[in-house]
C-alpha cells in the first residue's frame, strides 16, 4: 500500500490526473471527516473538501516525499479552514444579525433521542465555535481524529508544548460551556 | 470546582483525558490521581465534557456522498486544466522568447518615450458625454441572451447579500437577497448557462435561501435533467425535495431514477417518489427493482411495488364485501 501511494504520488507529480484522483479516493474520507468536524456544517465541509483537493492538485508538483501525504493534505485542510474562518469572521463583523446556520444535521450518535441530540449538537457546535481557531483545530484533531500530539504539531507547524497548551485551554473553556449537558 | 488544584495538575488532567500521555507519564499521573480526590473529581468533569462532545461528533460521510464530491472535483480539475491549455503553450513560449531577446538601446528609449506620451494622454480629463449612468435592462439582456460573464463578487456574499458582477455593454455590480427577483434571475441564468461548474454549484446553493417559487422549481428540474455535473444535479434534487412533489417533479424523478448514473441522485429521486406513490409509476419501478445497480435502490423499489400490490388486494377485498 505504502509503495503504491508513493508510486501514485510520483505519477501525480508528473501530471497524471488519473493517479491524482486515485490518491484523492484513498484519502478523501479522512479529509471530509476532518472538514466536517472543523466546520460543523455539511456545505462548508464540502466547499472545504473541494478547495483542499484543488490546492493539492495545483501544489502536488512541489510535494516532497519527506512527509506523509496525509499530513500534507491535513496541513492544506487546516490552512484552508483558517482562511475560511478569516472570511467568515469578516462577514460576521459586517452582518451581526445574520441568521444562524442550521448545523443540526448528521450527528453520529444514534443512542440519543433526536430533539435532545439536536440540542446537544447545537450546544457543542456553539461551544467549539467560541474557541479560538487554533485551539479548536488542535482539539478536533486530537479528540475527534485521534491524532498524536507530534502529528498535530507537524500539521499546525507548532511545537508539541504549544499544542498541549492549546488542548488544555480548549478543554478548560469547553468544560463550563457544556456543564449542563454533562450527564445527559 | 476544586480550587486546590494547580494549573499544572489541571493541564496534566486534560492531557490525561485526551489520551495524550506517554505510558510513563500516564503511570505517574495515575499514581497521583489515586491519592487526590479533588483531582479525581476534576478528571471526571473533564471526561464527561468529552463525552458530551463525542456524542455530537459529525457523522462520517458515506461513500455515495464522497463519490459525488469526487465527481465534482474531477469536473473542476478538468475545467481548470482546459483553461490552462487554452492559454498555456503558445503565448508563454512567445512571451519567453520575446523577453529573452536582447533589445538595442534605442528601442528601449523609444519605448520609454512612447509610454510617457501615452501616460500624458491618459491623464487628460475625458469629457463626460453622459452625466448619468445609462440604465441597463438586465431582464431584457437575460431574455435576449446578451449577457456576458456573471461572476460572484466578494466570494458571492457580503453583508448578508448576494453580490454579483455582471459584464455587458458596461460592467455592473449588483447585490441583493436571494429573494430579489433580479438576483434570482441571475442565479437561474448562472445555473442554466454558465460553463463553470463551480459557479453553477454556487448558484444552486444560493437558491436554497430563496422562497420556493414555481420558476425556481422549473429551473431546478431543468438543472436536474440536463446538468452534466452530478454535484449540481444532486443539489438540485435535494432542493426540489423541499417542494410539494407535484407531477412535474414526480416525472423528473422517474426519469432520473431510470437514467441517472449517480446513485446518490437516484436515491434522492426515490425519496421523493416514496412521498407520493401512484400506480403510473409501477412499470418504471418494476424496471428499477430488477435492473438498478444499487441493491438498496432495488430493495426500495421492490418495497414500493409490494405496497402497491397490498393496496390493490385491500381494494379488491373491499369491493367483494
Amino acid at each position: 500500500m505504502e509503495n503504491n501511494i508513493t508510486t501514485l504520488i510520483l505519477e501525480a507529480k508528473s501530471g497524471n490526473t488519473v493517479a491524482f484522483h486515485k490518491l484523492v479516493s484513498y484519502h478523501d474520507e479522512r479529509i471530509m471527516t476532518l472538514a466536517l468536524q472543523l466546520t460543523r456544517d455539511k456545505q462548508d465541509a464540502e466547499d472545504l473538501y473541494q478547495e483542499v483537493f484543488m490546492k493539492a492538485y495545483k501544489a502536488i508538483g512541489s510535494f516532497r516525499l519527506e512527509s506523509e501525504f496525509f499530513t500534507w493534505l491535513y496541513r492544506i485542510t487546516v490552512n484552508s479552514f483558517y482562511d475560511l474562518q478569516r472570511k467568515a469572521s469578516r462577514i460576521q463583523k459586517q452582518e451581526s444579525l445574520a441568521p444562524e446556520k442550521d448545523s443540526t444535521h448528521d450527528i453520529a450518535d444514534d443512542s440519543i433521542p433526536s430533539a435532545e441530540k439536536e440540542e446537544i449538537q447545537h450546544a457543542v457546535t456553539n461551544a467549539l465555535n467560541q474557541l479560538p481557531t487554533q485551539q479548536k483545530t488542535a482539539f478536533v484533531m486530537k479528540h475527534y481524529e485521534g491524532l498524536k500530539i507530534r502529528e498535530i504539531a507537524t500539521i499546525m507547524n507548532l511545537s508539541d508544548g504549544t499544542v498541549k497548551r492549546y488542548l488544555f485551554r480548549a478543554i478548560e473553556k469547553l468544560r463550563p460551556m457544556l456543564k449542563e449537558y454533562r450527564y445527559a | 470546582m476544586p480550587k486546590s488544584l494547580s494549573d499544572n495538575q489541571k493541564n496534566l488532567a486534560s492531557l490525561y483525558v485526551l489520551d495524550a500521555f506517554t505510558e510513563a507519564e500516564q503511570i505517574t499521573f495515575e499514581n497521583e490521581l489515586a491519592q487526590n480526590e479533588d483531582l479525581q473529581s476534576y478528571v471526571r468533569s473533564l471526561e464527561s465534557t468529552l463525552n458530551v462532545t463525542s456524542s455530537a461528533k459529525m457523522a462520517t460521510p458515506d461513500e455515495i456522498e464522497l463519490q459525488s464530491q469526487r465527481n465534482l472535483l474531477r469536473t473542476n480539475i478538468d475545467a481548470m486544466a482546459s483553461e490552462e491549455v487554452k492559454i498555456a503553450p503558445g503565448i508563454w513560449e512567445y512571451l519567453k522568447a520575446w523577453i529573452q531577446t536582447p533589445t538595442p538601446a534605442w528601442v528601449n528609449l523609444a519605448s520609454v518615450a512612447a509610454a510617457f506620451a501615452l501616460g500624458l494622454y491618459m491623464m487628460k480629463p475625458i469629457p463626460q458625454q453622459t452625466p448619468e449612468k445609462p440604465e441597463i435592462d438586465i431582464k431584457e439582456l437575460l431574455r435576449s441572451g446578451q449577457l456576458g460573464q456573471i461572476k460572484f463578487a466578494d466570494n458571492g456574499h457580503r453583508d448578508g447579500q448576494i453580490r454579483l458582477a455582471v459584464e455587458s455593454r458596461q460592467d455592473l455590480e449588483l447585490s441583493g437577497s436571494a429573494n430579489d427577483e433580479l438576483i434570482t434571475n441571475l442565479l437561474f441564468y448562472l445555473l442554466l448557462h454558465d460553463q463553470n461548474p463551480g459557479k453553477r454549484l454556487k448558484a444552486v446553493k444560493l437558491l436554497q435561501n430563496s422562497q420556493p417559487a414555481q420558476e425556481t422549481k422549473m429551473v431546478l428540474v431543468s438543472a436536474l435533467l440536463t446538468d452534466s455535473n452530478p454535484g449540481i444535479r444532486l443539489k438540485s434534487i435535494r432542493l426540489l425535495s423541499t417542494y410539494e412533489p407535484e407531477k412535474v417533479i414526480q416525472d423528473a424523478c422517474m426519469k432520473v431514477l431510470l437514467e441517472d448514473e449517480n446513485e446518490a441522485i437516484r436515491l434522492s429521486a426515490m425519496d421523493i417518489i416514496e412521498m407520493v406513490p401512484n400506480s403510473s409509476m409501477i412499470p418504471a419501478l418494476q424496471v428499477v427493482s430488477v435492473l438498478d445497480e444499487n441493491d438498496f435502490i432495488r430493495d426500495r423499489a421492490q418495497e414500493l411495488l409490494r405496497a402497491f400490490s397490498l393496496d390493490e388486494t385491500d381494494s379488491r377485498v373491499e369491493a367483494k364485501s
